[in-house]
């Protein structure tokens, strides 16, 4: 007995069939070859009464036809992507922003050298972020031409540095943290600034840590970013939550050191902020600064990826445009 | 001057005049002429020290000829140029032979002696046409004789800009002075003067670094030579009683000096300290206001001279009435606050303390008596009055770091002995300052050493390096110099070792953080995961914190760059501006996504939440299988996630817990998509450890089920429906849906595949069919479809 519905049905199974997988081949086979409910029906069509036929020979015509539409079609394209000649083409995919990739390899270097990701807020107390890292009160930092304050006497840290505090409270020591994420500076935006941007932080505590280490956590980080033949030296520096303080600078890549735009002709990189934390800083923490030491760096991550990408406007790390973001990574 | 990791510039207020002299050095940096820095090393040798041991150096600049084969001419002779207007012919002599250029220069004259560039020499090539041309970017180019107009010119005649010796372009000749010898190199004539930049943001604890002394006793020490440090014999103290401060305020000063001195009219300036003063661009003024800017720049301690007539009578220094007046060396009147300390005479303020001095009190070519001034102001005071009234000069650079009061009072010293030395008569003298007795003796030990550099040096290594630099020592007990205000512990003294011996020459260990007692922040580690998956479909965007948006859970910002000055309390909008730059820039299939934090406050206390922010112009059910897609490889049971829509926007839950929120937008024709979920939500909704389950070992039967229903069906709903029709139902998945006019208005055809399995033994033909026929009926009568028979 033929049916309407049935017959329909068909379509709609071997669409389904379809896209199960199963091959056009095997397919036709299925819905037009010998066996098939069309087949069989277009064989009973003769010994019907001629209102069934006039109803079911159009039917059976047009339900015969999308078939081969729908079976044909697809012989047609798996002829084409049989083409091994054919370009390469990449289906619909994404992109790490180079940024965030940056960030993501530098916390996996620090990490294999034993460095955990501690995380903190971004939105932090003053004392935090300035008082004790032993910014003064009345240091010029804290104007509102340089950190951005909220109502509330809050302060979108300027610094990811602002995490010792924390650290010192949550961990006993022997440890050693590591935090990238967004820091802020009530500054305009030009090539080479941002007024929101992204820092790394190092911070480690123990009681036999010392220069040497910091020297050789740093240079063993920028070798594993931009290769072993990089050259680096350390120079005298001061922030206020380390002394001695340092500051770590790369033999710029381009010129290898002879001079060149990238690096304002001096062929140095000045890359990593350093240096042994603070005996106040220790103290503060109901450590015994005579026993306990700490290494502490900061690392702009933009300024990195700059490097990386070997860029020269820093802006274009945060315009959202597909034509860069599609470049890099 | 922020001094954070990873900063690299402060930013300073509009610069003004100093407190004395206008010049150029009320820039950030300090310009140190190489020839006053007393050493034999070249300028780039000396900077690479400083630069190592002491503070970054930003340039090496030097002012001399750049161009080669260039030579002093007279000339002696002006035509017209026969088939020019604009050019002359000149005859030039270079003390032996004579030559005729063409030239277009403007200022010449018979008489004048100038540089003439042969074929051969290499000037410097600069577009006098180009308002925007950049002298720094010129490059060399060689003279050749050339055919100007038809006269052969072979040489020209050169500006300061083509020699080299000029920071801007400019349109007349180098004229030398009339006693130049003739056909010498410019570059024998014309002295260079070699300047070496320090960068002074990382020396704000280091006033003693803002003069000539303190630097070139550093580059001394860094070379293992000593300077023995200078004797200071105090003048005896010359009173009249009537006059002077006789109290000292230490909330205002830690020091106050004071010296009236007779007889400067007339002084002539000795011609040295007029040459140091030029070779520091520094204006010459008179012959007080220029020792006292020489010992400034030599010593770094800003004085300040007063005409005696007005600073006589009861000078004293106190704090500002409100709204006190005061018109400045600058010109400028300045309205004071209580806050202010000012230098005043009886009647009103003279100073601006360590700031800038008055228009009225003012030293000029008719004073023949001064009282000359110094104190070591209070850095704090000094800053926020220059900040607040944007006046920032030499002096308040200098008082802003905090100037002890023995490194003031001694630079008195040597400058009252400099107007005495030049014929000018102290007539009265004295010195307050503070007497608090202070204990600053440290114990230094190689132990100590090497428990912060982790090198071995002996004591008598430690003891030379401090000694090179000023220290007292005694055994294994150090006192720092008194100019040395930035030495409060022992890390600090362990610093001066440091610089001393090298940073480069302390070995690189990688040390051992296997005891490390932190762990990874799980947060961290599944945003990374997300962030990876996310960003194998999805273009990965940063957005700003800042938004426009507020409710009364918003932080806002005092002091916002734009006008966006409230904090974002969801991503929704910040993500949503992302995709639209997408459409602007023509890309109309995308994706995007960020994982950021969002923030709220509730009686203050602040929240921070990070989110997965997603926005796609996909298709619904595309982005949903996106999305999807992530959750499978963050092993989240898609199963259990729900949509709850209601006119385009609404939650997501998983089981019955919200994780986030969605909602739809148009931008221009695109349709947009945009999800938020709550990034902790999604960490313990994924289940990371893979759980082993039972499944039956007998095969799968699949069924379909098509019908026509109203195209408002909830197809999630009647998905969970069917399911719950049997125990015997693994799945239910939607394969087809298309409406058509001939299913009637508003309805559509769906069709379903529908999976049975049994735990216990192969389901027949039989059992399915009457589960079948129970759903069929369900559906027709629960949601009023109409099954399409087979
Ligand atoms: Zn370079």
């Amino acid at each position: 007995m033929m049916d309407n519905n049935s017959l329909n049905n068909l379509i709609i199974s071997a669409k389904s069939d379809l896209e199960a997988g199963q091959s056009t081949y095997d397919l036709r086979i299925k819905y037009l070859g010998k066996n098939s409910e069309i087949f069989k029906s277009f064989k009973l069509l003769p010994s019907l009464s001629s209102d069934e036929k006039k109803e079911f020979g159009p039917l059976l015509n047009s339900i015969k036809a999308n078939l081969e539409l729908l079976l044909q079609e697809d012989v047609k394209t798996s002829k084409i992507s049989q083409d091994y000649t054919a370009p390469l083409k990449v289906h619909k995919h994404g992109h790490s922003h180079p940024t965030d990739y940056t960030m993501a390899l530098m916390i996996n270097i620090f990490s294999k050298l034993g460095f955990k990701v501690f995380e903190t807020p971004e939105i932090e107390d003053e004392n935090d972020n300035f008082s004790f890292l032993r910014v003064a009160k009345d240091h010029p930092a804290r104007d509102m031409q340089d950190t951005f304050w909220t109502t509330d006497e809050k302060v979108l840290r300027t610094q990811t540095t602002a995490f010792q505090r924390r650290a010192l409270e949550q961990f006993k020591p022997p440890f050693a943290v590591i935090q990238a994420g967004k820091v802020f500076r009530a500054e305009s935006e030009d090539a080479t600034h941002l007024s929101e941007l992204n820092m790394l932080d190092g911070f480690a505590i123990g009681t036999d840590l010392n220069f040497t280490h910091l020297k050789g956590v740093l240079y063993n980080f920028l070798r594993q970013l931009f290769g072993n033949d990089v050259k680096v030296r350390f120079r005298p520096s001061f922030f206020p939550f380390v002394e001695p303080g340092a500051e770590m600078d790369m033999m710029c890549l381009k010129c290898k050191g002879s001079g060149c735009k990238a690096c304002g002709n001096s062929g140095w990189l000045e890359i990593i902020g350093c240096g042994i934390t603070h005996p106040e800083i220790i103290e503060s923490a109901g450590l015994d600064p005579n026993i306990y030491h700490g290494i502490a760096f900061g690392i702009g991550v933009e300024r990195i990826a700059m490097r990386m990408f070997e860029m020269d406007d820093i802006r274009e790390l945060v315009k959202n445009n597909p034509e860069f973001l599609e470049q890099l990574t | 001057m922020i001094r954070s990791f990873g900063k690299d510039r402060h930013s300073i207020q509009a610069q003004d005049d100093s407190e004395i002299i206008s010049l150029n050095q009320t820039e950030e940096n300090m310009k140190f002429v190489k020839k006053y820095l007393n050493t034999k090393l070249a300028a780039a040798e000396a900077a690479a020290i400083i630069n190592q041991s002491v503070q970054e150096v930003d340039a090496v600049i030097s002012t001399g000829v750049k161009a080669s084969g260039v030579i002093t001419v007279k000339i002696i002779d002006i035509q017209k140029h026969p088939n020019a207007d604009k050019l002359r012919i000149i005859t030039v002599d270079d003390g032996q032979t004579l030559t005729d250029i063409a030239t277009g220069a403007p200022n010449i004259e018979v008489g004048q002696i100038i540089a003439l560039a042969k074929p051969g020499a290499k000037i410097l090539a600069v577009d006098h046409y180009n308002p925007n041309f950049d002298i720094n970017q010129a490059e060399f180019m060689e003279i050749k004789t050339v055919n100007l107009r038809g006269v052969d010119s072979p040489g020209m005649v050169c500006g300061p800009d083509e020699l080299g010796i000029s920071n801007s372009v400019t349109s007349g000749l180098y004229i030398f002075p009339q006693n130049t010898p003739l056909g010498k190199k410019v570059e024998d004539v014309i002295p260079t003067t070699e300047i070496i930049e320090t960068d002074d943001k990382g020396t704000a604890h280091r006033p003693d670094l803002l003069s000539y002394k303190g630097i070139e006793l550093e580059l001394s020490a860094a070379q293992n030579i000593k300077i023995e440090p200078k004797n200071y014999p105090v003048p005896e103290n010359k009173l009249d009683g009537n006059m002077m401060v006789d109290k000292l305020d230490l909330q205002l000063a830690a020091c106050f000096c004071i010296a009236k001195i007779e007889g400067v009219k007339g002084i002539e300036t000795p011609a040295e300290i007029k040459q140091f003063l030029l070779d520091n661009n520094v204006k010459l003024i008179n012959f007080s206001t220029d020792l006292t800017n020489y010992i400034m720049l030599l010593e770094g301690v800003p004085t300040h001279a007063f005409d005696e007539s007005y600073a006589a009578n009861n000078l004293s220094i106190r704090y500002a009435k409100k709204d006190e007046l005061i018109t400045v060396l600058n010109g400028q009147t300045y309205k004071l606050e209580g806050a202010d300390i000012v230098i005043a005479n009886k009647d009103k303020a003279m100073d601006i303390a360590g700031i800038i001095g008055g228009a009225e009190s003012a030293t000029n070519n008719t004073t023949n008596s001064i009282i000359l001034t110094a104190a070591a102001w209070n850095p704090i005071s000094v800053r926020k009055t220059s900040r607040r009234l944007s006046v920032r000069t030499e002096a308040s650079a200098r008082f802003e770091r905090g100037l002890p009061p023995q490194f003031v009072t001694n630079s008195f010293i040597s400058l009252v002995e400099l107007f005495t030395a030049n014929g000018a008569k102290l007539t009265y003298f004295n010195i307050l300052s503070d007497k608090t007795p202070k204990d600053d003796s440290y114990t230094i030990t190689p132990d100590l050493v090497f428990s912060i550099l982790g090198i071995r040096l002996e004591q008598s290594q430690i003891n030379r390096y401090l000694e090179l630099l000023g220290y007292n020592i005694a055994k294994n007990n150090c006192v720092p110099p008194y100019w040395r205000k930035d030495i409060n512990c022992i890390s600090d003294i362990i610093e001066d070792v440091a610089r001393l011996h090298g940073y480069n020459n302390v070995p690189m260990v990688i040390p051992n953080l296997i005891n490390n007692s932190a762990i990874d922040s799980p947060t961290y580690t599944f945003a990374e995961n997300l962030r990876k998956f996310a960003a194998l479909s999805a273009y990965e965007v940063k957005t700003s914190i800042f938004s426009n948006i507020n409710s009364a859970k918003s932080f806002e910002v005092k002091n916002p760059i734009g006008n966006n000055k409230y904090i974002k309390e969801d991503n929704l909008q910040a993500i949503k501006l992302a995709a639209q730059n997408f459409i602007h820039r023509g890309v109309e299939i995308f994706s995007l996504f960020e994982i950021t934090n969002v923030y709220s406050k509730d009686e203050n206390k602040s929240n921070e939440l990070k989110v997965f922010s997603y926005a796609s112009s996909l298709k619904i059910e595309d982005a949903k299988s996106e999305l999807a897609t992530i959750f499978h490889l963050l092993k989240i049971n898609i199963t259990k996630v729900k949509f709850d829509e209601l006119n385009g926007e609404g939650l997501i839950s998983f089981d019955s817990t919200v994780i986030g929120k969605f909602l739809n937008h148009k931008i221009r024709q695109t349709e947009i998509v945009i999800i938020e979920l709550e990034l902790e939500k999604l960490r313990k909704i994924a289940n990371n450890k893979p759980e082993y389950h039972h499944y039956s070992q007998y095969p799968k039967i699949k069924r379909d089920i098509a019908f026509i229903a109203e195209n408002t069906i909830k197809l999630g709903d009647l998905a969970n429906f069917i399911k719950l029709k049997s125990e015997l139902i693994t799945s239910v998945e939607l394969f087809d849906q298309f409406s058509d006019i001939k299913f009637g208005a508003r309805k559509q055809s769906l069709a379903f595949h529908i999976t049975f399995q049994s735990d216990s033994g192969t389901l027949t033909d039989a059992q399915i069919n009457e589960i079948m026929a129970k759903i069929e009926q369900n559906l027709t009568q629960e949601y009023k479809v109409k099954i399409r028979e087979e």
